[in-house]
């Protein structure tokens, strides 16, 4: 698969690797992880769904918007799908800067905007074997956004 | 002409599949037009639609958009990734 979405555990040293830059004093690392609750709910498990075109389009164009807007060097995004155990990392964000400011800004503005822009699903599993899909928020598309 | 309209998370469950494909009597119909009569076939649409976007082809698309013969049509409700 690609190199925004993958249906892998997410490797986070290979884009350490990828993104490595020896004039950036700086480096975030950001991951959401499963998580065990939710809404006072115990959660067993989550899987997650894309448009994967779509997700992969959407998240090129935000690490390049962010390599643009921020004063940060390297930025790489990439978002898991298929179904993840708790302490999974659903998706990562590495920004390397010359100075942590802005690589903080940057990571921060990334996973806010994944949320809104990027098409993906996730799909909460219970201990009690139910599941159902979170709310979420509408996908802003950029023509609406 | 043939349509194929994908369904993405919620929904999927909400009409009870994940793709549906039509064939329609007309040379072109707008994003719009398909949406009515999406809406005739599986009536737990309506309530949805205010927060449904669509892409055409896998590229965001508005309901102005006019759809040929073996366009893919991708139903998006809103989002969860993170």
């Amino acid at each position: 698969m690609s190199q925004w979405i993958t249906d892998q555990p997410i490797n986070t040293d290979a884009l350490l690797a990828e993104t490595a830059d020896d004039a950036c004093g700086a480096l975030i690392i950001f991951a959401g992880t499963v998580r065990n609750h939710n809404d006072g709910r115990p959660v067993h498990a989550m899987t997650y769904e894309a448009h994967v075109a779509l997700a992969e389009n959407v998240l090129k164009a935000l690490e390049d918007e962010i390599l643009a807007r921020f004063a940060v060097q390297r930025c790489r995004i990439q978002h898991r799908i298929g179904r993840l155990e708790l302490g999974e990392a659903s998706v990562v964000i590495v920004v390397r800067g010359h100075h942590r400011d802005a690589a903080y800004q940057a990571s921060r503005y990334a996973i806010d905007e994944l949320k809104t822009r990027a098409p993906i699903w996730k799909e909460e599993h219970y201990a009690d074997g139910d599941s159902r899909y979170l709310d979420g928020v509408p996908l802003q598309t950029g023509d609406n956004a | 002409m043939e349509l194929t309209v994908s369904f993405f998370g919620v929904l999927k469950e909400d009409v009870g599949a994940k793709q549906h494909t039509l064939t329609i009597d007309h040379d072109a119909l707008t994003l719009h037009e398909l949406v009515v009569l999406l809406k005739k076939q599986f009536p737990v649409l309506e309530a949805k639609l205010a927060t449904i976007a669509y892409a055409v082809n896998d590229n965001f698309a508005q309901l102005d958009c006019v759809l040929t013969d073996g366009d893919q049509i991708a139903l998006l409700p809103p989002v969860s990734g993170g």
